[in-house]
């Protein structure tokens, strides 16, 4: 990733965000669980990313953990204006079917995928929101604590009893 | 503590999980579980999801970065070169999003990650839009046709509908009589509407004739002493004069089933006091001797909605549900619809929100609830609108509710306003099924707003029906002027209803009236006790909405063909005498209504006095009324029309025209003479 952003910052952004898109959008859709949340997050996080592009201090810390203490600010905020009110999953449509796959096998990985996403419900918000940030974003351990005010060795624990608990639940749901 | 150190062991191994290594062998078997777990978790991607991933917001940012850039250089004076600088950032990005849909991309070219976890269950293809591809039929081959997928990897195949009438052409030029479907090899979802294309009805015989009208019958003229009642749903549509207007200016006279009189007479809007007291509408009677039959009478009952400033208007939560389907390519269909919104999306304030649901081939979320603040957002939405591929109504419909749904504001006007040219093929649902749906959701307070567009395939029927059932209403818009007076000169009482289930009952009083006719509203027509039914479903109002309804009657004791004899009954008891009840009163007039959230409904009565009085007396309104329902019945070739001709008709306009501030009264008067020649001139040899 090139560090001079001055000369041409839209060519620059839209290569960031193609390469970024994925993540962010997969820890939103994996921390609220909705998929027109996520899309909304997503945007509105690259929005506020290319605003504050010539913030970011190389100094204090990766563009991945800037990008996503960016998300999970928007992540938060929609939680904030959303709230008391249910977020409720809008997966209408199926997914474009994958022809090379074939209908069984896209409907075996729909379904665990499905169920991945159920077991994900189960979790407290601090909880999820550990391991979406794990998971999805790829932040480091120290990274997430120091975004979320907890200690290193916190997040690990954490993270080890979520999935756990996850399995367990994913097993249930399996059955 | 031993909690702690499996913790960190478990985060070692995690790790070398999300880089992509292989664990190592010697974890307990607990913690293997748990590792495997964590593979399936972070092979989880949602990204296929996203509807956003290649999305005018980019542009928006482009957009933005060049007015910063602009206003930058601006002040040391070096245009040329910002404007190069802006259009080449504005002309890379487009090229450079397209690249990032392709399967280099997809391969990881770009990617800047670690390898991701070869679980190999992550979906590789990309997003699921549409609007990319260019009309699947200028290029589609073997009666398939290629969806507008971005994202490479997995083009969509999606089948052709048999009943959209793009791909009837198509075909009908290769000499096949029927469309083929799609092979069910294209998975689940395509198998389903692949088959359910291949059970819908088969198109019509007629190739040029594709406009579906339901079959209307006259109301008849009906005797007091059988039917002293008469109970109609109020019908404040206007649909069918666009369209007929649309039909006259192609120099055809219209099918007698696309006139529905009512629509024509409610295409106006009549001076109707203002409400006053607690009743959210007023309520105007009129009486004069009826202008095509010197013997009888017309009767004008005029309702209209209070009237709400813009400013005081609740808040819109509005969701377009645009039919982006191959049939919607021309001129006349999407882009006039996108050109309709774009003044719409201009009256939003702050406290509106839009979502944009588009469908063809699936249905997909374009724009996520936007607040009308955000216009410039809202409108790239919009233009990013292009026809292509096949129409999923039924799925479109349900995704536009559910968003309706998600946003919902109490108090506030959640609606979802449909745009289309109604060659639905329902998709997930049958008839029935969307019917319940729309009906279903009416309860939870989102209505439903039909805008129709297109001619030659105008599936007239199925809007209407759609509209009714969802408590909404139904425009035809057949030109930008159409579409400005829906949407933006009547956007309050288009949108915003102030009373739901209106339904009118007239008692007429044997001893003054003999007979009746209720003009126009066939298919409005209710049982007389539905009336105080309140489960059951009539028309709403809108806010500043006129409804005009008119009556002919014929007075008692006056001789009339019009009327068939039957032979006295033998065993009814005689009918009171003239003059037992009611006095000098011809009818009394009442109305049942709801308030928008309401579950009982109310009541009010209203008598009219039976007084001789001459046509030329009548109000310009009424004269008005009177002319737009003569001329549907001039296209209908009414039966019961007396001595009514275009001239009487014109006449009538003429003297009713008032004030006329936007011209369509006017309009009217000239459509009047152009149908006069059609309907004169023979028939083309066929």
């Amino acid at each position: 990733m090139p560090t001079d952003m001055s000369d041409k910052p839209t060519a620059e952004f839209t290569e960031f965000y193609a390469s970024w898109f994925d993540r962010v959008y997969n820890y939103a859709r994996g921390r609220t669980g909705s998929a027109v949340r996520a899309d909304e997050i997503a945007a509105d996080t690259f929005e506020r990313a290319f605003r504050s592009w010539g913030k970011f201090d190389a100094k204090r810390g990766d563009r991945r953990t800037w990008l996503f203490t960016i998300a999970f600010r928007s992540v938060a905020d929609h939680y904030r204006a959303e709230k008391p009110g249910v977020w409720t999953s809008l997966e209408l449509t199926a997914e474009p079917p994958d022809a090379a796959r074939g209908p069984a096998k896209e409907a075996e990985a729909a379904d665990e995928k499905r169920l991945l996403t159920l077991a994900l419900d189960t979790l407290e918000d601090e909880a999820r929101e550990v391991v979406s940030l794990r998971f999805f974003s790829g932040m480091t351990n120290r990274a997430i604590g120091e975004l979320l005010g907890l200690s290193e060795s916190n997040v690990a624990v954490i993270l080890f009893r979520s999935i756990r608990k996850l399995r367990k639940n994913f097993s249930a749901l399996e059955a | 503590m031993d909690d702690i150190m499996e913790a960190e062991r478990f985060d070692t191994e995690l790790e070398k999980i999300l880089a992509g290594r292989p664990v190592a062998g010697d974890v307990s078997p607990e913690l293997a579980a748990d590792l495997a777990f964590a593979a399936r978790l972070a092979a989880l991607d949602y990204s296929g999801e996203s509807r956003m991933k290649y999305p005018a917001k980019l542009k928006i940012l482009a957009k933005a970065e060049e007015n910063r850039l602009r206003s930058l250089l601006r002040r040391v004076g070096v245009r040329p070169l910002v404007l190069a600088a802006a259009s080449l950032a504005l002309i890379l990005a487009p090229f450079f999003m397209s690249w990032i849909a392709s399967d280099r991309f997809e391969q990881g070219a770009l990617s800047l990650f670690a390898p991701r976890p070869a679980a190999g269950m992550f979906h590789g293809n990309g997003g699921y839009m549409f609007g990319s591809g260019g009309s699947p039929y200028e290029n589609g081959s073997n009666g398939i046709a290629q969806g507008g997928a971005i994202g490479g990897a997995g083009d969509i195949i999606t089948p052709l509908n048999p009943r959209d009438p793009s791909a009837l052409s198509y075909l009908g030029s290769a000499g096949i009589k029927k469309a083929k479907t799609g092979e069910p090899k294209y998975g689940d979802a395509l198998r389903g509407s692949a088959s359910r294309a291949a059970s819908a009805p088969e198109p019509q015989s007629a190739p040029l004739d594709r406009e579906g009208y339901a079959f209307t019958e006259e109301n008849p003229f009906q005797k007091v002493v059988d039917h002293p009642l008469s109970t109609f749903s109020i019908d404040v549509d206007a649909a069918s004069y666009s369209n007929t207007r649309r039909i006259l200016n192609e120099s055809r006279m219209p099918p007698a089933d696309a006139v529905r009189i009512e629509e024509f007479i409610n295409y106006f809007h009549y001076d109707y006091p203002e409400p006053q007291g607690e009743h959210p509408f007023s309520i105007t009677t009129e009486l004069a001797a009826c202008p095509w039959n010197a013997k009888h009478k017309l009767v004008r009952v005029g309702l209209k909605g209070k009237s709400i400033a813009t400013k005081d208007l609740p808040p819109n939560n509005l969701v377009f549900l645009i039919d982006s389907s191959g049939s919607m390519l021309s001129a006349e269909r999407l882009p006039l619809i996108k050109k309709g919104l774009r003044l719409l999306v201009e009256q939003l304030r702050k406290e509106d929100h839009i979502s944009i649901v588009a469908y063809a081939g699936s249905a997909g979320l374009v724009l996520p609830a936007t607040s009308g603040a955000k216009k410039e957002e809202i409108l790239a939405a919009l233009d990013r609108l292009e026809a292509g591929g096949s129409t999923a109504g039924g799925a479109g419909i349900q995704l536009a509710y559910m968003v309706a749904g998600e946003n919902f504001i109490p108090k506030g006007n959640n609606r979802v306003i449909l745009a289309t040219d109604g060659d639905f093929n329902v998709g997930v649902t049958s008839d029935g099924e969307l019917t319940r749906l729309i009906e279903e959701k009416r309860e939870h307070g989102v209505f439903l707003t039909v805008l129709g567009v297109g001619r030659d395939n105008v599936q007239d029927h199925t809007m209407e029906q759609l509209a009714d059932k969802g408590n909404g209403n139904y425009a035809y818009l057949d030109d930008i002027a159409e579409a400005q007076k829906v949407l933006v000169k009547e956007m309050g009482g288009t949108l915003v209803a102030i009373a739901k289930d209106v339904k009118i009952q007239v008692e007429f009083n044997p001893a003054k009236a003999q007979a009746y006719k209720l003009i126009g509203y066939e298919n409005r027509m209710l049982a007389a006790e539905d009336f105080n039914n309140d489960k059951k479903d009539a028309g709403e109002l809108g806010a500043g909405h006129t409804v005009t309804a008119l009556y002919e009657i014929v007075p008692a004791g006056a001789e009339d063909e019009s009327l068939p004899p039957v032979d006295e009954l033998k065993y009814q008891a005689p009918r009171p005498a003239a003059g037992a009840v009611g006095g000098t009163e011809l009818l009394t007039v009442k109305f049942r209504y709801k308030k928008p959230d309401g579950k009982k409904s109310m009541l009010i009565s209203r008598p009219l006095a039976d007084e001789n009085r001459d046509w030329s007396l009548a109000s310009a309104d009424f004269k008005f009324a009177a002319s737009a329902a003569g001329f549907g019945m001039m296209l209908r070739a009414s039966k019961t029309r007396g001595d009514l001709g275009y001239d009487k008709v014109r006449t009538m306009a003429r003297e009713g025209l008032g004030k006329d501030e936007d011209g369509y009264r006017a309009e009217m008067i000239r459509l009047i003479a152009k149908a006069e020649l059609l309907d004169k001139a023979p028939e083309p040899s066929k």
